[in-house]
């Protein structure tokens, strides 16, 4: 039922992305109107990874692609300037030139896509120590500037969202275990059961080796003797 | 390969279905030689649980030989036999730093459906439902098991299937309800459920160093197995007699200091309290009947603990917190974190202290998983714990 759901929010934030282009196009081009950004589309998530390199990663804008599903790709054409390419159904694939138009190195990244693109965005992303760990807690705002529509503009919004979500969740993925997670449902974009199929699709080619800790209850051969036999105590610290 | 599949309520049909393929650097693809029906499986069979689909394989407690890794896995190699947690954890979270494996953050790519009905995501398992990620599961010729470098456990061939499967859930699950209880010989020790995790926690307390253990249940031949073999020192059926009253009385008054309950969201129970919550559940208006958990909270010792095992999906009403805030109890409560347990139970295992093979009371093959299923709801010809062959 849930997974429903996020079928329909798909397809319709696929259609609504497409919708909104095609009429932000027309929009533009009759009316010549001010492209109006509407409220941010925001997401956090808390990575278990040091605030430098998170920032590095997520400063090469090509490797997104990684691990936000909608992007076909963003091909880094300059020190500051990029082309982002997304899959639309129907339409086929929109592209868009963007600037970065701040960088604070291991602190943020604040990008916008150049005047009179056909997919007005711009987003700024934050990255900021967790307390007493070394950990990062990453923010990002997304807006999507759809011309002059408020309720287009609202719906891409509010369909955008879980999409943003979905992408921290598969960038702590990335960062933290090397690569996003597919599950036999997951692998899939329309709802599908938890069984193996052929058309599954598998993770992004890319593998980022991170070995898991050394958890002293599970590895190892029979043989050996465990590493620890008390109960871990959640609180302790991790040296 | 074959493998039993969801189809409904009270419906699974053992289809064929394609091969698992690797889909991750750290996947690992297993032949499953041992598969068993869990008690929370039948939640799932009933229809009680939320997030299930059609076509999806069941099972999460499983052991197999390794067939093919995926280039991140270093450690395990073709041929290999390995146990496999039914909790799926990465191992590089800060949850599984700490050792909280079944709060792993990275292990659920559906992690957006618990969030809404749960308020954070839980971790991925094994054919438990698309609130766990959809993963599929291990009651099939073979099974994918991501994480494959962190996760599974290899065992010694010398050690037979029955003494190591449980290791996959149920023993590390019933283990860590009894150490929640913090026992020492002083306590009193009742388990809620003489079911297969009851029947290992009844043995856990007791290899903890419990001496007197109460087992309560209402199906005769469970109460029995629980004294003659997990360690049982009194048992208590409580359709045939008053539970709180007969806690009390065999407690002089005190209560017991801990309570494990192993029961989960299809308790039974007697009165118009069950006719309540069947009611709830039934008209949908409930996902649980918290029957356990409430009886457990009512009996339990001023200050005691109780430590919930069972299987639990929504909101519950008529919860006594009254009773819990002002007698000062601890609730401790959680899907195992099995892969903290895996090495140090079985080490018991080797060393004879721990061998929960007693549970075993049927194999099946897995084209008969369906029969399975159905006598184990219907609790028939004395079913315990059914390990399943392909």
């Amino acid at each position: 039922m849930l997974a429903k759901n996020n079928r329909g929010r798909w397809l319709a934030f696929a259609l609504g992305l497409g919708g909104a282009t095609a009429v932000g196009i027309l929009v533009a081009r009759r009316a010549k109107r001010a492209i109006s950004h509407i409220g941010p589309v925001t997401a956090t998530v808390t990575i278990n990874k040091p605030q430098q390199e998170v920032y590095a990663f997520f400063r090469d804008f090509s490797r997104l692609p990684e691990f936000m599903d909608y992007l076909e790709s963003v091909e880094v054409t300059g020190e500051r300037s990029s082309k982002w390419t997304v899959k639309v159904p129907v339409i086929g694939s929109v592209s868009w030139e963007a600037d970065i138009t701040e960088d604070q190195p291991g602190h943020s990244i604040a990008w916008q896509s150049r005047p009179g693109s056909r997919v007005q965005t711009r987003g700024v992303v934050r990255f900021q120590k967790t307390p007493g760990r070394d950990m990062t807690e990453v923010r990002v705002e997304i807006q999507l500037g759809v011309a002059g529509l408020e309720p287009t503009a609202a719906l891409a919004r509010f369909l955008a969202t879980p999409e943003a979500k979905g992408d921290m969740r598969r960038f702590k993925q990335v960062m933290e275990t090397g690569e996003v997670l597919r599950s036999d449902a997951s692998a899939h974009k329309k709802p599908h059961p938890a069984q193996p199929s052929r058309d599954a699709r598998p993770a992004p080619p890319v593998f980022i080796p991170n070995p898991p800790v050394a958890i002293k209850g599970a590895m190892g051969v029979a043989n050996s003797k465990p590493t620890v036999d008390k109960k871990l105590d959640a609180h302790e610290e991790i040296a | 390969m074959r493998a039993n599949v969801w189809m409904g309520k009270q419906k699974v049909e053992v289809q064929h279905v394609p091969d698992p393929e690797i889909l991750n650097a750290r996947d690992a693809i297993v032949r499953i030689t041992a598969t068993s029906i869990c008690g929370s499986d039948l939640h799932l069979y009933n229809g009680f649980m939320p997030g299930m689909q059609k076509g999806d394989i069941l099972g999460h407690e499983f052991m197999g030989e390794v067939m093919e890794v995926g280039r991140g896995v270093k450690n395990l190699k073709p041929g290999d036999r390995v146990v496999v947690p039914f909790c799926i954890s990465c191992g590089n979270c800060e949850q599984c730093q700490l050792g909280m494996f079944s709060c792993c953050e990275n292990s659920n790519p559906t992690g957006f459906i618990p969030e809404k009905l749960m308020g954070h995501a839980t971790c991925g398992c094994f054919g438990y439902s698309h609130l766990t990620g959809g993963f599929a599961g291990g009651q099939a010729e073979y099974v994918r098991v991501p994480f494959a470098d962190f996760c599974p456990l290899k065992v010694d061939k010398a050690l037979s299937d029955h003494q190591v499967l449980f290791l996959s859930d149920i023993l590390p699950t019933a283990y860590m309800g009894a150490e929640f209880c913090e026992i020492n010989p002083r306590k009193v020790v009742a388990v809620f459920g003489a079911g297969p995790v009851g029947q290992l926690a009844i043995a856990s307390a007791k290899a903890l160093g419990a001496e007197r253990i109460i087992a309560v249940d209402r199906v005769p031949y469970r109460l029995k197995l629980a004294v003659e073999k997990a360690g049982a020192t009194d048992v208590i059926n409580f359709e045939e007699q008053p539970l709180q009253e007969t806690l009390r009385d065999l407690t002089a008054g005190r209560g017991p200091d801990a309570i494990i309950e192993c029961v989960g969201m299809e308790a039974t129970g007697t009165g118009l309290q069950f006719a309540y919550d069947k009611l709830k559940q039934a008209s949908k208006m409930a996902m649980d009947r918290p029957i356990a958990v409430r009886d457990a909270i009512m009996a339990c010792r001023s200050g005691g603990t109780v430590s919930i095992l069972g299987v639990y999906a929504g909101l519950v009403d008529k919860f006594p917190l009254g009773s819990l805030m002002n007698r000062g109890l601890t609730i401790r409560t959680g899907q195992c974190h099995v892969h903290r347990y895996m090495k140090p139970l079985l080490e018991k295992i080797m060393s004879g202290q721990l061998d929960p093979s007693f549970v075993v009371s049927h194999e099946l093959n897995l084209d008969d998983a369906p029969k399975g299923y159905d006598m184990f709801m219907k609790k028939q010809d004395e079913v315990m714990k059914i390990i399943l062959r392909s």
